[in-house]
């Protein structure tokens, strides 16, 4: 394979990654709701920030 | 049977070519799961870095301070960096320094890849010289002397294991992290249990720190902000993981609770050893603490960690690289040599490079902060977690994210305003801070205020460019004309 086939190729294989994943719908990824927003600001934003002021 | 191989071949190809190159991974390429994700995260985040923190911090404060400071700092700042990073990488299969070419643009990106590839070399330097230090301490501890060149021939051991790992793959980088994980669990487990039946709680809880400022809120102050920055610092890492993950909740939870959380708690257990030990070198703590045979073997199983994470260090190094035009057709093998070409100071200079380890953290966080509150800004706030995949690899003036000359001016200069914010509310070569320190540190300051003017910049005077689709907007073409790969 040429060097030019091979570099076709690639961009070609990249081109279809592209739309597989700009079309792939977020559901695909596994669900990720609000309520995993909301524990992870609990655990590493509110709960840190009590704990730190409590310790000063 | 033979004309099924060369599409079975074809097929191994493209996956590799996208594993070791920059194409967005498909759901079927990645490789993490729950638990590999977990445990690559964990023996990312046990390595001697902690260590190398938490005897950073038994200069400053108490056992006590200083724990809520690196736990609870360390989760502010890897929560705060990986927010934006975990979700854009994982949502769209892309790693970081890509991510990065909606807000900075597509040649600004590659001023932020600078900054990331001497943060992921000083790191994995550093991490080699303790890893040439423990071998030291072995050979010390089995009653033989050792040579002062034995660090520097340790470096390029660790090197040269570093290039076997990381040329074999994320699979082999996996299949390692398995082995060594439950290891770890269980050295710092006996770690922690012998600080307690050797010293007790009381010991612990009443050690002096070993070197404090005289300011008692400075030591608090300084501490916290050394817990947040290294947080932050785990940007060069967040995006290589997150991509490689099937599922959103495996890209951040594992990053939130083992880069964040199990962080600072081996952080706070490598606190308590400097403080009973009374040393701030973490290769000094295993024997006194675990006696010649355990202390021998836990500082083998850690110097094997540390390996792990400068795989994982070098790989991530790699991927970037393939953002310097001259190498994206490089074979992998010469990438990830070319990556380890400038480790090679650290075997000629390895004390002495080491030795630059504070300035170096203070670096990461004038750096990280500023870019992880524009990024966050950036795909939450102005773009709704919606990219153009297509632009980010199009390197032609019509892509969307082509801004001017390749450049976000806007972006480059809330780094700049960022680092001028850290350095004014806490200058970590000095020692001089702003009473506002006591309050808020510096690492969070240059978060906030460079994402809150990239936000007003782009949302409202829309310096940096357009962000939607629109009548201004670059036209986009269905196919790539330039592409940046």
């Amino acid at each position: 394979m040429s060097k030019q086939e091979n570099t076709a190729d690639v961009i070609a294989d990249l081109e279809r990654r592209i739309d597989t994943m700009q079309n792939m719908g977020d559901a695909e990824l596994g669900t990720f709701s609000r309520v995993d927003w909301i524990v992870l600001v609990i655990i590493s934003i509110v709960i840190p920030v009590i704990v730190v002021v409590l310790a000063r | 049977m033979s004309g099924q191989q060369p599409a079975r071949g074809e097929e191994i190809s493209t996956k590799l070519l996208s594993v070791y190159g920059r194409e967005p991974l498909l759901p079927d390429d990645r490789e993490y799961k729950t638990w590999s994700a977990n445990g690559t995260c964990f023996a990312y985040a046990i390595a001697t870095w902690c260590f190398l923190t938490g005897g950073y911090a038994a200069s400053l404060v108490g056992a006590v301070q200083g724990m809520v400071c690196l736990i609870a700092g360390n989760l502010i700042g890897v929560f705060l960096v990986s927010a934006s990073l975990s979700a854009g990488c994982q949502r769209y299969g892309i790693e970081q320094i890509d991510f990065c070419k909606p807000s900075f643009g597509q040649n600004g990106a590659r001023v932020v890849l600078i900054f990331y590839l001497l943060n992921m070399i000083g790191w994995s330097g550093l991490i080699l010289v303790m890893f040439g230090n423990g071998i030291v301490n072995i050979v010390e501890a089995l009653g033989y002397h050792a040579p002062s060149w034995l660090v520097g021939a340790g470096v390029a051991l660790g090197i040269w294991l570093t290039y076997i790992i990381t040329t074999r793959g994320v699979h082999l980088l996996s299949l390692f992290n398995s082995i060594i994980t439950p290891a770890l669990i269980v050295i710092i487990v006996f770690m922690f249990y012998m600080l307690i039946s050797s010293h007790g709680w009381a010991e612990i809880l009443a050690a002096e720190p070993l070197d404090p400022l005289p300011s008692p809120w400075m030591n608090y102050a300084v501490c916290l902000e050394l817990g947040v920055a290294s947080g932050m610092s785990w940007w060069g890492g967040i995006g290589f993981l997150a991509r490689n993950t099937k599922t959103r909740r495996n890209a951040i939870y594992p990053e939130v609770l083992q880069l964040g959380l199990i962080f600072g708690i081996v952080c706070s257990i490598a606190l308590f050893s400097g403080l009973v030990v009374g040393s701030d070198d973490p290769t000094k703590w295993m024997v006194p603490l675990g006696g010649v045979f355990m202390g021998v073997l836990a500082l083998l199983f850690v110097a094997l960690a540390n390996i792990t994470s400068t795989s994982v260090s070098l790989f991530a190094s790699g991927l970037a690289l393939r953002h310097v035009p001259a190498l994206r057709k490089t074979g992998w093998r010469m990438i990830i040599a070319l990556t380890a070409v400038p480790l090679a100071f650290f075997v000629v200079w390895p004390n002495e490079l080491y030795d630059l380890g504070d300035a170096f953290l203070a670096y990461n966080g004038t750096m990280h902060a500023p870019v992880g509150g524009i990024l966050l800004v950036d795909y939450f706030f102005l773009r709704k977690q919606q990219l153009h995949l297509r632009s980010i690899f199009e390197a032609a003036p019509s892509g969307q994210y082509y801004y001017l000359g390749g450049f976000n001016i806007l972006a480059l200069a809330c780094v700049v305003i960022g680092q001028l914010t850290y350095f004014w509310v806490y200058n970590p070569f000095t020692d001089e801070a702003q009473p506002i320190f006591q309050f808020l540190p510096a690492s969070i300051a240059a978060f906030i205020l460079p994402a809150a003017i990239y936000w007003v910049g782009m949302r409202y005077l829309r310096i940096g460019g357009p962000l939607k689709a629109g009548a201004e907007e670059p036209v986009v073409a269905d196919k790539l004309v330039e592409p940046n790969i």
